[in-house]
């Protein structure tokens, strides 16, 4: 009995061990690492953007940022444009920030969050932001990391130390209040001459995804004890 | 008297594991809605009714002699059928339920038939084990997955929001029974198993073991259907798969430990074994109860049949 | 040859002569006592030692002049004549021999069918000394040597106790070789001193020349990466575990001794556990017990995590090891897999290597395997120090070397086919292994596996004296010592 299952153990494993080494899995070079998301509506098409760190050889505080951008009618269409460009896989696991242009008509926004939470499943814990032009504002790269994705949520966090902010902007909190009022910082595409504060522009109300107002960041109160920031 | 001890925290932790088992992978979680405290006290008084009436009868039924005649012999054998029947039906589901899972959330690429060959031998080979090894193994684990709840819930306190928690009575007892049903059928029916299984593994009286199991395993359910809920809410966590993982995925202790899913991961794995593994000894034992040579067996039938069906489907 | 003596002296001698005829040891030496009686002694060159076979057997027997009328020559020599200290009768040939090949000197007398053998044992053994794979920083720096009775002396020096028994048992059909099972009578189960005679009495074999095939012969699940029965060759070691209700088996010829139950948290004890202060010892257990974890399964996490389950990773760390591996051919199981082997090889051969050389190899070692090839591209920097980690973690817990090797192995495989849910898998199948396995009827997990205050005071860490009271669960008498006024 005792070598059946010995017996059992291998001829299970037997067939897929070849496998193991001959075929290559995806090893962390062979794919992209998605550190941003952008939905823009662009002449009536939606345009999907996907910021991607590359790193060099031996130098992974050395990185270029490239931005890779697909067109559709849908977020899956615009996706499957983006790729067919690509000769590696897109991982989406580490992505850190979804972009939503303010062109986007609110259904939109509403079937890109769906799409970015639940078809290509990225963290629910990532914020979501608008801009006025996401391509613009990912491809624009970022003054303190070296990419946007990383670098604007922790712009974000150290806002909100800064000044009264109620945000509930991460990716399950705008999904759960699809039904009602929505929340969003809103940046600014980077500029040289630029300090870096001035990339946060403030917050956009949004009623079912439609704006209905907006709070310049000279209008948020600070919290006390705080100074501008500037 | 030490043994009697050691044994009891044993039971205790099979009772744990057993009673989390697959229920939070199928837990109804439409059924949450508002009415969330109403309805776990429901289906924790729904659990200690095969602790409470259950159980003796079980053990009067299996642990005496069966006898030639007379009424125990017939009534012995339909009562294991169906036991045994059932549990048949909630191990295949508990480890389907658990590799598909596993091979959503967790796994890449196409190997759910391998996974779910390697995960039955398992259950196999623990159901095998004999009395002491199975329950060791389950006190192990039990405190591992404890402790990972434990820990988790608390890492979650900066995500929660209280006002997710709407505490609301249901309108009518109707309303109230739509609701539990689909509840006790993934949680409360299943404890059945349990019960026999203690009911025949257990020499003493061994009710306290199983009611402290049970609650136990209750109070891990409730942690994390509470952390899913102060989270997400209700209607939000109704609409996403495998809700307990995807609300653990986002807690995070600082900067560089975070999605720390793998625990989430670790106690399905540990309660759906168990509850599988369970489920497989109750069967072996319920055929010992009347051929003590097929006992050895039954697990390995079981398993090839398993393995058969598991290719095929 | 005939299994007794025959009264006439050269007959006799013709016997063992031919029986011998081929062993160039043996000596034979016919005189005349002073009984009036002839009489050979008989011994093996390099066996005896010559000073006592001439002093206090020879010279006493030609020297002694005396009249023993009606006496039997074998009798009167033994009690009045012979100066040596342990002298016996013998009737059976085969006692004879086995005592002739132990070192004793045999006394045939012309006229009688008896023979006295006289211990002479000469033959030289390697002095006390620390054993090489057991040196503690702190405490008894003795060790056991080749034979068994001196071996037995020194156990007997740290246990001054009537209760200390030693029964001897002759294994191996051409070897006999002797094997002695040791244990306090009060503390032993008498079931377990049963089961590991009828286990030892099964034995049929050529010879044993080491302990170690005792070990394999009688221990529970002889396939099992996993030993359950222990060994060491420090006394003080053997003492304490006699103190505890085990069994210990001394064999001759062997400076390890062998001890039974054996459990699987014995593994990670240190023999200057008891030796440190508490403190320390405890920070050692659970280092151990850490290096376990970290040999058998940061491979095989590591290489789940950056092939199946990259989003479990941070960010930076998943970049630094993309940008680690550019350039590398191989994939990161075949890369794991190529530095677990090699990491062996070097472990090896550093060990049956001279020192000298050992030393310039380490070298060699690491800078070829460490330097070299991560620049040239062949390895990747994050995958050499995952596996060196893995094996510093290894050396940690030498006692479960094989265990550790295997272990890893199959945990990698099922990490690169499955990855983290085939180490859970792996991991409870191991579980599921050693809650198979029991020694001499005692669970291998305990106490582990029945977790109880006293039985865990001196597993994963060690607790003070003072606070452990009671002995293992499957001796006999469990308190281990009795708390008076002072201590408490």
């Amino acid at each position: 009995m005792k070598k059946g299952i010995v017996v059992f153990i291998l001829a299970a494993l037997m067939p897929f061990l070849p496998s193991c080494g001959a075929r290559r899995l995806n090893e962390p070079e062979d794919v992209y690492l998605v550190s941003a998301l952008g939905f823009d509506r662009v002449e009536g098409s939606l345009r999907l953007c996907a910021e991607v760190p590359l790193t060099r050889e031996n130098e992974a505080d050395k990185m270029e940022v490239r931005c890779f951008q697909g067109i559709g009618e849908t977020p899956e269409q615009a996706l499957r444009d983006l790729r067919a460009g690509l000769s590696k896989e897109l991982i989406f696991g580490h992505c850190a920030l979804v972009v939503l242009g303010d062109e986007l008509m609110p259904q939109d926004r509403i079937e890109a969050i769906d799409f970015a939470a639940h078809k290509i499943k990225i963290p629910l814990s990532v914020p979501v932001i608008s801009a006025p032009d996401a391509l613009e504002l990912l491809a624009g790269g970022s003054l303190s990391a070296p990419a946007a994705g990383y670098d604007i949520p922790e712009i974000l966090r150290r806002q909100s130390k800064q000044y009264v902010l109620d945000l509930r902007c991460r990716l399950y909190e705008v999904l759960a209040a699809a039904d009602g009022v929505q929340i969003l910082p809103h940046f600014l595409p980077t500029d040289s001459e630029q300090a870096a504060s001035d990339l946060f522009d403030g917050l956009r109300r949004y009623d079912r995804f439609s704006l209905v107002g907006e709070t310049k960041r000279q209008e948020l109160i600070p919290r006390e004890g705080e100074g501008d920031g500037t | 008297m030490r043994e009697r001890h050691e044994r009891g925290l044993h039971k205790i932790a099979v009772g744990m594991l057993f009673t989390v088992g697959n229920s939070l992978i199928r837990f109804p979680w439409r059924a949450t809605d508002p009415k969330v405290t109403a309805l776990f006290i429901l289906s924790v008084a729904g659990a200690l009714l095969p602790a409470c009436l259950l159980y003796p009868l079980l053990r009067r039924l299996f642990r005496q002699p069966l006898g030639r005649s007379g009424w125990r012999l017939p009534v012995a054998a339909v009562s294991a059928l169906a036991v045994g029947g059932y549990a048949l039906y909630v191990g295949w589901h508990c480890m389907r339920d658990y590799v598909h899972y596993a091979a959503e959330m967790i796994l890449t690429g196409e190997r759910s038939l391998l996974f779910g060959l390697l995960f039955l031998l398992c259950i196999v080979l623990l159901a095998r084990l004999p009395r002491h090894g199975a329950d060791s193994f389950s006190l192990i684990l039990a405190i591992a997955a404890l402790l990972s709840v434990l820990l988790l819930f608390l890492s979650g306190i900066s995500q929660y929001r209280v006002e997710y928690l709407a505490f609301r009575l249901p309108a009518s007892v109707r309303e109230l029974a739509n609701d539990a049903l689909p509840l006790w059928r993934e949680t409360v029916l299943p404890l059945v198993i349990l019960s026999a299984y203690m009911a025949l593994s257990t020499p003493r009286r061994g009710e306290r073991s199983l009611i402290v199991g049970t609650l136990l395993g209750y109070a891990v359910l409730f942690l994390c259907v509470l952390q899913t809920l102060l989270t997400f809410g209700a209607p939000f966590s109704a609409g996403l798969s495998y809700p307990y993982s995807q609300a653990v995925r986002i807690v995070s202790f600082g900067q560089y430990f975070f999605r720390p899913e793998i625990f989430s991961y670790g106690l399905d794995f540990a309660a759906c074994l168990v509850r599988a593994a369970v489920c497989l000894a109750t069967v072996k034992r319920l055929i010992g109860r009347f051929s003590p040579r097929l006992a050895p067996y039954v697990p390995l039938t079981a398993g090839a049949a398993g393995c058969v069906l598991w290719v095929l489907l | 040859m005939e299994e007794k003596l025959c009264r006439d002296l050269d007959r006799n001698l013709q016997n063992f002569r031919r029986l011998f005829a081929k062993d160039a040891a043996y000596r034979n030496r016919v005189f005349q006592t002073g009984m009036g009686v002839r009489c050979a002694v008989l011994f093996f060159d390099g066996m005896t030692q010559s000073q006592i076979l001439n002093e206090d057997v020879v010279r006493p027997l030609i020297c002694h002049r005396t009249e023993m009328p009606g006496e039997d020559p074998a009798d009167f020599a033994a009690r009045q004549i012979l100066y040596a200290a342990e002298v016996k009768k013998q009737t059976d040939t085969n006692a004879m021999i086995a005592g002739l090949l132990y070192g004793e000197c045999l006394l045939l007398f012309d006229g009688c069918a008896e023979a006295l053998t006289v211990d002479t044992k000469g033959w030289r053994t390697r002095g006390i000394s620390e054993p090489e794979n057991e040196r503690v920083l702190q405490g008894p720096h003795e060790g056991f040597a080749e034979a068994a009775m001196p071996n037995l002396a020194q156990i007997r020096r740290k246990l001054q106790t009537p209760d200390l028994c030693a029964e001897l048992l002759r294994v191996g059909r051409r070897s006999r070789t002797r094997v002695m099972i040791c244990y306090l009578g009060s503390l032993a189960k008498p079931e377990l001193v049963a089961t590991l005679k009828k286990r030892i009495g099964e034995i049929d074999i050529d010879g044993i020349l080491d302990v170690n095939y005792l070990n394999e012969l009688i221990r529970d699940r002889k396939r099992s990466m996993f030993k359950t029965c222990g060994s060491t060759e420090r006394p003080d070691v053997v003492a304490a575990k006699l103190l505890e209700g085990r069994v210990a088996i001394i064999a001759d010829g062997t400076p390890v001794v062998l001890t039974v139950p054996y459990l699987f948290a014995e593994n990670f004890q240190s023999d200057e556990d008891y030796y440190l202060n508490f403190w320390v010892s405890s920070v050692g257990r659970l280092l151990r017990y850490l290096c376990f974890f970290l040999a058998v399964s940061v491979p095989a996490i590591y290489l789940a995590l950056i092939t199946h389950h990259k989003r479990l990773l941070p960010t930076f760390l998943l970049l630094s090891a993309a940008s680690s591996r550019a350039g590398v051919p191989f994939s990161s199981f075949l890369e794991c897999l190529i530095l677990i082997f090699v990491l062996e090889i070097l472990k090896e051969t550093g060990a049956r290597m001279p020192q000298n050389v050992g030393h310039t190899l380490s070298i060699i070692g690491g800078l070829v395997v460490g330097q070299a090839a991560v620049e040239a591209r062949l390895i990747s920097a994050s995958m050499l120090i995952v596996v060196a980690l893995s094996g510093i973690a290894g050396l940690m817990i030498p006692r479960l070397r094989a265990a550790v090797f295997y272990l890893r192995l199959g945990l990698v495989v099922l990490s690169v086919l499955l990855g983290l849910p085939g180490v859970f898998l792996g991991i409870t199948l191991l579980l599921i292994h050693l809650l198979q396995i029991s020694s001499f009827g005692v669970p291998y997990l305990q106490p582990l596996q029945s977790p109880t205050l006293q039985g865990l005071k001196d597993t994963m860490v060690r607790l003070p004296w003072g606070v452990m009271l009671t002995r293992p669960a499957f001796g006999k008498d469990l308190i281990r010592q009795r708390r008076n006024k002072r201590t408490k």
